[in-house]
């Protein structure tokens, strides 16, 4: 095979772009896993229903995507706050596996809500519109889709405001604390159910983000969410659970080793490379390759 | 006659030198306290001995034969069985069932069919005989630990590791444990206990081990350790300035 | 005989008499179809649970009934076996493969073995499809030759499918019910609770977790291939999809998780509430009504439905032994 260096150069970039949105899943599982103890399965279905607002805003009322993003990201935020109030407050407390059991359930519950409520407007595969859809610009020898540009811009406008938020707040403080420890959070006066909430509700936008993104570069599904949620999990198992930093990188990584080995391994190992990575990194380092809180 | 014998045992936790070549000896029929500060690697050697922790070096032997290297497992079926700081019963399982695993699994790798026989004495030693059907969840602290004395006693232990067995017991319930401490001893077991309240580790135990930070500092009988001067300074001294200080053990 | 191993074969008798009997009378195809559908997926309800009950919560058990399936298909194909022996056969490949994927997870519990079993059914998927694609005809699948000999009335195809399903149910739930009132019964009830404890008390934890996992793997390739000689006549790579993993965990919940009458009642109950909601509602709004269901289920009564059930006979019974006028405290 002969490698073309500009071949190489788009497949890195893609890389950096599937990853970004990776390390969106990612970052909202490290979250809730740090405050909550809690994995929520059906964050690819979140996900998904943050690809499906935004789709709708754009398509019906011509609102530019890169603007439905944030109203999709507060329905599915508050969307979060009430399953977390609604579902997996009841059973807090109760065996760990019920929590699973809980995901599955809502994977369940979520996906075939969404997916009835896409019959109308397509069969299977949706695609969200950007008016720049065409455009690209040329960076040395390559040239770069606008869309690439906006979408890497605005994960990290939303990366750092997160960052502000959990370093440079009140609020972030208290959730940093809650993650660390929560017992003595509660014994400090944290109110730990609003952090709950909190948690859930910002894990549950940056699902939305990552899926209205995802929805631009890829056409999508209702079911399309559960494999980049499922590799988003395996990036935090990776990046030590309950570890932002871990989840930001990891999930970048992740998305340019996946470019790179869909490129030279043919495009259905693209899914198990996810799972062989995982598997190795449990038998090698089952405490993850980083480890920390938020 | 030595039952448990611990030569030059080590363990390091990355830079932490948990135990630094540890010697004991456990008799049969023989009550050893082994005793400590916080972090002094009292548990730590309970867990290495029972096959939780690989020692770094050294050796550990059972009636001469080595531990050494085997799982935890495989160390209870040759006879040392353990109790567990927190009690850790089996909370899906009956109180008699709980008791059945070390029948089944232990040294005496009873049959299945006559393990809840063979259950009940046991649970009537340790005064749980009216809740056998019940489940460890209704069950008091300290009856908790006494179910936890009893199923480690079922697996048909030669030596029995007690990891501070009466922590959070009353005067009166600490008795109560000493007393069937001491008829466990008659069998033949050899007892190595973590103890942290003095009363009890001079009333029950023939000898004491000190450990302080990792080394073993003092052997040898309760009237010896209390006047050690090395003990004195190391550990009794302290437990006088910091009262709250004799928690969890390391 | 135990008193307990008297119980089970009690009700492994009605379980095997009772449909028998309803063979007899119902003569609807489709109420039949369904109901073997309910016997074949309770085997496989039945290995989740029995996984389950070792502490290990599969997430990608469509690994052994896919595998289960192409090993049987391709054993009478290829070895020509005739089908009836082919699953029984067949079932050792899943069990090994069960063996394979235990070992790898052995250091996991909960939800990274729920994720690592799931990833290693995406992993088989690939294999199955790119690395034995000359084997499996990649995406396409093979067809499953008819489990009863040629030549017989659709009717009478139908009748015995149904019994033959019924009867390995019922084999299957002695089988567990006795495994898990044996010795290995005790050691997963022991494992699933603490393990540390567990090998505290001298339970060798990779040894019972890894049987748990190669009976598991026997009895979900068993209903597989029962499955595609049977219903579907036909495995195809989408058995390794995420659905097919999350069916059985769904039975066997609603049924009581960790019994061996729980993953049989949970599946005819689910599978019959599906039926009709299918005939009533859209194919979406029946899996959100079965997702809800789930989640109440969880919230609500935890421990399943076979629990609630069998307290609610054995008071009706003390009713009846009771002399009139006393009530029970």
């Amino acid at each position: 095979m002969i490698l073309d260096p500009i071949v190489l150069f788009q497949v890195l970039v893609w890389g950096v772009v599937i990853g970004s949105i990776y390390m969106l899943l990612a970052t909202g599982l490290a979250l809730l896993f740090g405050v909550m103890k809690l994995i929520n399965f059906a964050h690819g279905e979140l996900m998904m229903i943050g690809a499906f607002l935004t789709f709708l805003l754009a398509s019906r009322l011509g609102v530019n995507p890169y603007l439905a993003v944030f109203a999709s990201m507060a329905a599915v935020g508050l969307l979060g706050v009430a399953i977390e109030e609604l579902a997996f407050r009841p059973i807090r407390g109760t065996a760990k596996i019920n929590e699973i059991f809980l995901s599955i359930a809502l994977i369940l519950i979520l996906q075939n809500a969404l997916a009835r409520a896409f019959v109308p407007y397509f069969r299977e595969y949706a695609q969200i519109r950007t008016p720049y859809a065409t455009r690209v610009f040329a960076l040395g020898i390559v040239n770069i889709r606008y869309d690439f540009a906006i979408l890497l811009g605005l994960t990290w406008a939303i990366m750092v405001a997160l960052y502000v938020f959990l370093f440079h707040t009140g609020f972030g403080r208290e959730l940093r604390g809650t993650s660390q420890n929560r017992v003595a959070s509660m014994l400090m006066g944290v109110d730990v159910q609003r952090i709950d909430r909190l948690a859930f509700g910002i894990s549950a936008a940056l699902a939305a983000l990552a899926g209205s993104l995802y929805g631009i570069i890829n056409p999508f599904s209702p079911y399309g969410g559960t494999l980049p949620a499922i590799k988003a999990f395996a990036v935090i198992i990776l990046g030590g659970l309950g570890s932002v930093r871990g989840a930001v990188v990891g999930g970048l990584l992740y998305g340019i080793v996946e470019s790179f080995a869909t490129f030279f391994l043919g495009g259905s190992w693209r899914d198990a490379i996810a799972f062989v990575l995982l598997a190795l990194v449990l038998l090698i380092r089952p405490e993850g390759l980083f480890r920390g809180t938020a | 006659m030595t039952r448990l014998c611990g030569t030059g045992v080590t363990k390091r936790f990355g830079g932490l030198v948990a135990l630094a070549g540890v010697d004991f000896e456990v008799g049969a029929g023989e009550i050893v306290g082994l005793i400590g500060q916080n972090g002094a690697g009292k548990t730590t050697l309970i867990n290495v001995i029972a096959g939780v922790y690989q020692p770094d070096a050294g050796s550990i032997t059972l009636d001469g034969q080595p531990l050494t290297r085997l799982g935890p497992d495989r160390i209870t079926r040759l006879g040392v069985a353990r109790t567990f700081q927190v009690p850790q019963p089996f909370p899906s399982l009956t109180i008699l069932e709980n008791v059945m695993v070390g029948l089944v699994f232990g040294r005496e790798a009873c049959r299945p069919g006559d393990a809840a026989q063979r259950a009940r004495p046991v649970l009537d030693a340790v005064g749980l005989a009216g809740k056998a059907d019940l489940r460890p969840t209704s069950l008091t602290v300290v009856e908790l630990r006494k179910l936890e004395l009893a199923r480690a006693l079922a697996s048909g232990a030669r030596v029995l590791l007690l990891d501070e067995i009466n922590a959070g017991l009353t005067a009166a319930e600490m008795q109560e444990a000493v007393a069937l401490i001491r008829t466990l001893r008659e069998g033949g077991i050899g007892i190595l206990m973590v103890e942290h309240v003095m009363r009890i580790v001079m009333q029950v135990c023939e000898r004491i081990i000190v450990l302080h930070f990792g080394r073993k500092i003092a052997d040898g009988t309760p009237a010896a350790i209390a006047a050690d001067p090395d003990v004195v300074a190391a550990y009794l001294g302290e437990r006088r300035i910091r009262p709250g200080g004799d928690r969890a053990g390391g | 005989m135990t008193r307990r191993f008297r119980r089970t074969l009690a009700i492994a008798a009605v379980m095997f008499l009772l449909p028998a009997l309803l063979l007899a009378m119902v003569r609807e195809l489709f109420i039949l179809q369904i109901l073997t559908f309910v016997f074949i997926f309770a085997i496989y309800a039945q290995s989740w649970n029995l996984v389950a009950h070792s502490g290990q919560f599969s997430l990608g058990h469509a690994s052994f009934l896919g595998v289960g399936a192409y090993a049987s298909v391709l054993l009478v194909q290829h070895l020509r076996l005739p089908p009836a022996a082919a699953i029984l056969v067949g079932a050792l490949l899943p069990a090994g493969v069960g063996l394979a994927i235990g070992g790898l997870c052995l250091r996991l519990r909960e939800w990274y073995f729920g994720m690592v079993t799931f990833g290693v059914t995406a992993i088989v998927q690939v294999l199955v499809v790119e690395q034995f694609g000359w084997l499996t005809n990649r995406w396409d699948g093979l067809d499953a030759p008819r489990l009863v000999p040629a030549g017989l009335p659709l009717e009478r195809v139908a009748d015995l499918n149904y019994l033959i399903a019924l009867g390995l149910m019922v084999a299957a739930y002695v089988a567990v019910a006795s495994i898990m009132n044996s010795k290995a019964g005790l050691a997963f009830s022991a494992i699933h609770d603490n393990e540390l404890v567990a090998a505290g008390c001298g339970v060798d934890v990779r040894r019972y977790r890894l049987l748990a996992m190669a009976a598991g793997g026997y009895l979900a390739g068993l209903a597989g291939a029962l499955n595609s000689h049977t219903l579907t006549r036909h495995v195809s790579p989408g058995i390794f999809g995420l659905e097919d993993s999350i069916w059985p965990l769904l039975y066997s919940i609603a049924g009581g998780l960790r019994t061996p009458e729980g993953p049989i009642l949970g599946t005819l109950v689910v599978r019959v509430v599906w039926e009709w909601a299918l005939r009533r509602l859209g194919g979406f709004e029946s899996l959100v009504l079965i997702g809800s269901l789930l989640a109440l289920v969880v919230i609500f009564v935890p421990r399943g439905l076979y629990p609630l059930a069998a307290a609610a006979m054995s008071r009706v019974g003390a009713r009846r032994r009771r002399p009139a006028g006393v009530t029970p405290p």
